[in-house]
C-alpha cells in the first residue's frame, strides 16, 4: 500500500507546528506583563486591558492569564495588520442576560477573544502548511507528467480578478487594500508602491509554482488521498479562498492547455454565462459567507462573477482531467483506507478541540476550516455535534458515505479488512451518531438493505419484486406517518413559514387571541393586500396565488402540497420557507439562475425577516436552482439520470450516486468544496473507467 | 502618498499644493466646517486635533496618522523578503540537496 510519507517527513510537520505556535506567539513574552484574571470581580480590568493594549499579546497569554470558569472561545479577526498576526485584537464580553420568559434566570457570561489573521501572513503561512501536506502523497514516478508553465501566471492573473473582483470584502478586512498596481499622485506623477498587490501576487506566483511542481510527480495519485481533504479543509483564514478550489482550477487550466474540454459543455456553459452577465448588477455589499467561505461570492460584482463562473468551469474540467490521469492508478483499497483514518482523525481533532482551547483555534487555523470547531462535547440544542466541520449535516453525510463505500469495496473483494479497520469504523459510526443525519442514516440502511439483496439473490426477477416490495413498504410507513397530522397542516407548512420569514408591512388587523392574517394563513387576504405592503417575493406571490386559487382536482394533492409535506417530515418546511421568501428572481433569473456560486442577490436583494446570518436554503438541490435557474437545474439532473441509466450495470456506482442524490434533498453539501469534490470526482470516476463493474 | 491622505483624510476634489505651505512660514490653515474633525499621531506619541481637508493632508504627507501599523510598512518588507525566496531556494535548498 502506498501510505502517505508522514514517518519520512516527520521534521516538516515539527517544523509547521514550531511556525504556528511561533505565529500565535507560543514562546513569546511581552514587554509588559498581561494581566492575570483570577476573580470575577475584575473581570471587567481583564477585558478593559486587552481592548486598550491591542496587538500586544500573544494568545497564549491571554489564554493563560485566565483563570476563571466562565465559558470562554477563540475566534479570529480577520482585520489584523502584518504586525498584530496572531496577537490579541478585541474580547468580546457577554454579560449575564435574563432569559426570556425566566424567572431569575440568567444566561451565563460568555468571552470570545478575538485574534487577529491577516491575508498576506495567512497566505504565506496556510499555504506553506497546506503545500507541506501535499508533499506528504507519494510520488508516482511512472505517471509524472511535465506540466506547461503558462497555468502559472494564468492562475495569477485569475486570482488577481478575485482580489478586484470582491474588493467590498477585501477593503473591510485589509487597510491597504487597493487593487491597482499603481495611482496618479496629486503632481500627476505614477506611483508604485501598493506593496500589498505586489506581495499578494507574489505569493501567489510562489504558491502556484510549488503547485505546479508538486503535481508533476503527485497528480495521478491525488485522487487516491482526496478523502484527506475532509481533515484539511483548506480555507485560508482572513481570505475567501479555499486551497484545493485553487489547485483544481489550477489543473483546470493545465486540462485546457492539453485540450482536455468538451465542446457541448463549453458552449451550453458559455450560453448560460452570457445571461448570467446580462442579469448581473454590481452589488457593491459584502455578504458575509460565513461557514461557505471560499467558495461563495461575497460581493457579486461582474469581475467576480466572471471568476466564480472561470472557476466552477475550470473545476469541472480539472476533476475530468485529473481522473482521465489516474485511470490507471486508483486504487480503491488504499482510498477505503484513507476514507477510514480522514474520517477517524476528524472525529479525534474535533474531540481534541473540543476538550482544549488551543487546540481548537490551532487545528481550525491549520487545518483551515471555515469556522473554528465546536468548544464543547454537548450537541447544539440537544441534536447535532459537528466537531471542527462547519456543518454537521455534510460531515454526516460524509461519515455516511466512507461506511458505505467501505462496504461496497469489500463486497467487490477490493478491500482488504484488516482488524485496525473494525477500530477506525467504530469511530465512523461515533462520528457519524454525533452528528445525528438522520437522512444520511436512513439512506444508508436502505442502500446496505439493497446492496445485500443483490449480493445475495441471484434472479433478477426475485430481486425487483423484493425492491419493489421495499420501496412500497417504505412509501406505506411514510403514508402512516402522514396520517398523523392533518393534511391541512401538512400541505401549507412551506407557505405558512414563507409568508412568517416576509417582511410584511402592514398594520393587520388582531383577532381575539391577537393572531393576524399571516398566523392564521389568510392568504387570499394578503394577496389582496398592495404589494408594496406584503413585500413578497414573486415566487412567493405566484405559489400562495397557485396554493390558493389554483386548479385543483378532488383527491388529487396539488404538487405544492406534496413538497410541502415532505418537508415536513424532513424537517425543512421553515428553511424552505424562508428560500421561498428570500427568492425574488426576474424571468431569466428564474430560467437561469444567478450564477455559480452567487448566493448575494439571491440573500440581499430582496428583503425578509432575516438579512442577517446566514441561512441557507438546505437543499442543494435548491442552491443549484438559485445558481443555474430551472433550465439549469433540468440540465445537470438530466445529465445525472441519463448517465445513471446508461451504466444502469454498474449497481455498486450507482448506489454510490444514489446515496448522494437523496441526501442532496434536504443537504447544503454541494456548497462545501470537499462534498462537491467527492461528488464530481466520483461522477468523472465511474463514467470513465467503469472500475466498480470492472473489479466486481 | 495621495493613496495614504485619501484613506486618512478622506477624498476631495481639491489639489493641495505643499509647496506653497512650507515655503510660507506664517500659513494659517483655515477650519472647514463641515469636515469631521480627526485626530492623528506621530511616532513619538504627540497627537494633534485637524480641522480641515487641507491641514490633514499636510499632517499625513508629514507622517502622521492615525493607525498604529502605518509606521511600518509590513507588506513593503515582506515584498523584499519574499524577492529572496528564489535565490534562496536555488542556491541554498538545491545545494543542500546535492551534497
Amino acid at each position: 500500500m502506498n501510505s502517505l510519507n508522514i514517518r519520512k517527513n516527520f521534521y516538516k510537520l515539527i517544523f509547521l507546528l514550531f511556525l504556528v505556535l511561533a505565529l500565535f506567539g507560543a514562546f513569546n513574552i511581552s514587554e509588559t506583563e498581561p494581566y492575570k484574571l483570577d476573580s470575577r470581580e475584575s473581570l471587567e480590568n481583564w477585558v478593559y486591558f486587552y481592548h486598550n493594549l491591542q496587538c500586544e499579546y500573544s494568545l497564549f497569554e491571554v489564554i493563560n492569564s485566565y483563570n476563571l470558569s466562565f465559558e470562554i472561545s477563540i475566534r479570529n479577526e480577520p482585520s489584523g495588520s502584518v504586525e498584530c498576526a496572531g496577537k490579541n485584537y478585541w474580547v468580546d464580553y457577554q454579560r449575564e442576560q435574563k432569559i426570556e420568559d425566566g424567572w431569575e434566570k440568567y444566561s451565563p457570561i460568555k468571552l470570545i477573544i478575538r485574534i487577529a489573521t491577516n491575508t498576506h501572513v495567512d497566505l504565506i503561512v496556510q499555504s506553506l502548511i497546506w503545500l507541506t501536506f501535499l508533499s506528504f502523497i507519494p510520488k508516482n514516478n511512472n505517471y509524472s507528467t511535465k506540466l506547461n508553465k503558462v497555468p502559472i501566471f494564468l492562475g495569477v492573473v485569475l486570482f488577481y480578478l478575485h482580489l478586484i473582483g470582491e474588493g467590498g470584502y477585501y477593503s473591510t478586512i485589509g487597510r491597504d487594500y487597493y487593487p491597482w498596481p499603481f495611482y496618479r499622485d496629486y503632481d500627476n506623477s505614477l506611483v508604485f508602491d501598493n506593496y500589498y498587490l505586489y506581495s499578494f501576487l507574489l505569493i501567489l506566483l510562489y504558491l502556484f509554482f510549488f503547485i505546479h511542481k508538486l503535481l508533476e510527480t503527485r497528480i495521478t495519485n491525488l485522487i487516491n488521498y482526496f478523502p484527506f481533504m475532509f481533515l484539511v479543509y483548506g480555507s485560508f483564514t482572513s481570505l475567501n479562498i479555499n486551497f484545493f478550489v485553487l489547485v483544481f482550477s489550477f489543473i483546470g487550466i493545465i486540462g485546457l492547455f492539453n485540450n482536455k474540454i468538451s465542446i457541448k459543455l463549453t458552449i451550453i456553459y458559455l450560453l448560460f454565462f452570457v445571461v448570467w452577465f446580462l442579469n448581473s448588477e454590481n452589488l457593491y455589499k459584502n455578504f458575509d459567507v460565513d461557514k461557505i467561505k471560499g467558495f461563495a461570492n461575497t460581493s457579486q460584482t461582474n469581475i467576480s462573477l466572471l471568476f466564480w463562473g472561470v472557476i466552477f468551469y475550470l473545476l469541472l474540467i480539472g476533476v475530468k482531467y485529473i481522473v482521465d490521469l489516474s485511470k490507471e492508478t486508483v486504487d480503491l483499497n488504499l482510498l477505503s483506507n484513507n476514507f477510514l483514518i480522514a474520517s477517524s482523525l476528524i472525529v479525534f481533532t474535533g474531540l481534541a478541540g473540543a476538550i482544549n482551547l488551543p487546540v481548537n483555534f490551532l487545528s481550525f487555523y491549520i487545518l483551515g476550516h471555515n469556522k473554528t470547531g465546536m468548544n464543547t462535547l454537548q450537541s447544539v440544542d440537544g441534536n447535532a455535534w459537528r466537531g471542527l466541520y462547519p456543518s454537521a449535516e455534510s460531515i454526516g453525510e460524509f461519515f455516511a458515505f466512507v461506511i458505505l463505500f467501505c462496504i461496497v469495496t469489500y463486497f467487490i473483494g477490493e478491500f482488504k479488512f484488516k482488524i485496525y479497520h473494525f477500530f477506525l469504523l467504530v469511530i465512523n459510526f461515533y462520528g457519524l451518531y454525533r452528528a445525528n443525519n438522520a437522512s444520511a442514516i436512513i439512506s444508508l440502511l436502505v442502500l446496505i438493505l439493497f446492496i445485500l439483496i443483490y449480493k445475495n439473490i441471484q434472479s433478477k426477477k426475485t430481486r425487483n419484486l423484493i425492491y419493489f416490495l421495499l420501496i412500497i413498504v417504505l412509501i406505506l410507513g411514510y403514508l402512516f406517518l402522514i396520517s398523523n397530522n392533518s393534511f391541512q397542516l401538512l400541505s401549507g407548512s412551506v407557505m405558512f413559514e414563507a409568508v412568517k420569514a416576509s417582511s410584511v408591512n402592514y398594520n393587520l388587523q388582531l383577532n381575539e387571541y391577537n393572531e393576524s392574517a399571516v398566523d392564521n394563513a389568510n392568504y387570499a387576504l394578503l394577496l389582496s393586500l398592495p404589494a408594496d405592503k406584503t413585500n413578497f417575493s414573486s415566487s412567493l406571490t405566484y405559489l400562495l396565488n397557485s396554493y390558493t386559487f389554483g386548479n385543483r382536482i378532488d383527491n388529487v394533492p396539488s404538487a405544492i402540497s406534496l413538497v410541502s409535506s415532505v418537508s415536513y417530515y424532513i424537517n425543512r418546511s421553515e428553511k424552505w420557507g424562508i428560500f421561498i421568501a428570500k427568492y425574488n428572481p426576474n424571468l431569466s433569473e428564474f430560467l437561469f439562475g444567478y450564477g455559480p456560486n452567487q448566493l448575494t442577490k439571491y440573500y440581499l436583494g430582496h428583503e425578509t425577516k432575516y438579512q442577517e446570518g446566514l441561512v441557507l436554503p438546505h437543499s442543494s438541490l435548491i442552491t443549484y436552482f438559485i445558481f443555474f435557474g430551472i433550465i439549469g437545474l433540468m440540465v445537470i439532473l438530466f445529465l445525472i439520470f441519463a448517465y445513471v441509466w446508461k451504466n444502469k450495470t454498474d449497481f455498486y456506482g450507482n448506489v454510490l450516486i444514489l446515496f448522494f442524490l437523496i441526501n442532496f434533498l434536504k443537504s447544503d453539501s454541494l456548497l462545501y468544496v470537499p462534498n462537491f469534490l467527492i461528488f464530481l470526482i466520483l461522477i468523472y470516476l465511474l463514467r470513465i473507467s467503469d472500475i466498480f463493474v470492472k473489479k466486481a | 502618498m495621495k493613496k495614504r491622505i485619501e484613506k486618512i483624510c478622506g477624498v476631495s476634489e481639491n489639489i493641495p499644493n505643499f509647496q506653497e505651505i512650507e515655503n510660507s512660514p506664517n500659513f494659517v490653515f483655515t477650519p472647514d466646517k463641515s469636515f469631521e474633525t480627526i485626530t492623528l499621531f506621530d511616532k513619538e506619541g504627540n497627537v494633534v486635533n485637524l480641522n480641515s481637508w487641507l491641514e490633514c493632508a499636510y499632517y499625513v504627507k508629514g507622517g502622521w496618522t492615525n493607525n498604529i501599523s502605518d509606521f511600518f510598512d509590513a507588506e513593503k518588507f515582506m515584498f523584499f523578503c519574499l524577492l529572496l525566496i528564489p535565490i534562496f531556494y536555488r542556491f541554498i535548498i538545491t545545494r543542500i540537496s546535492k551534497s
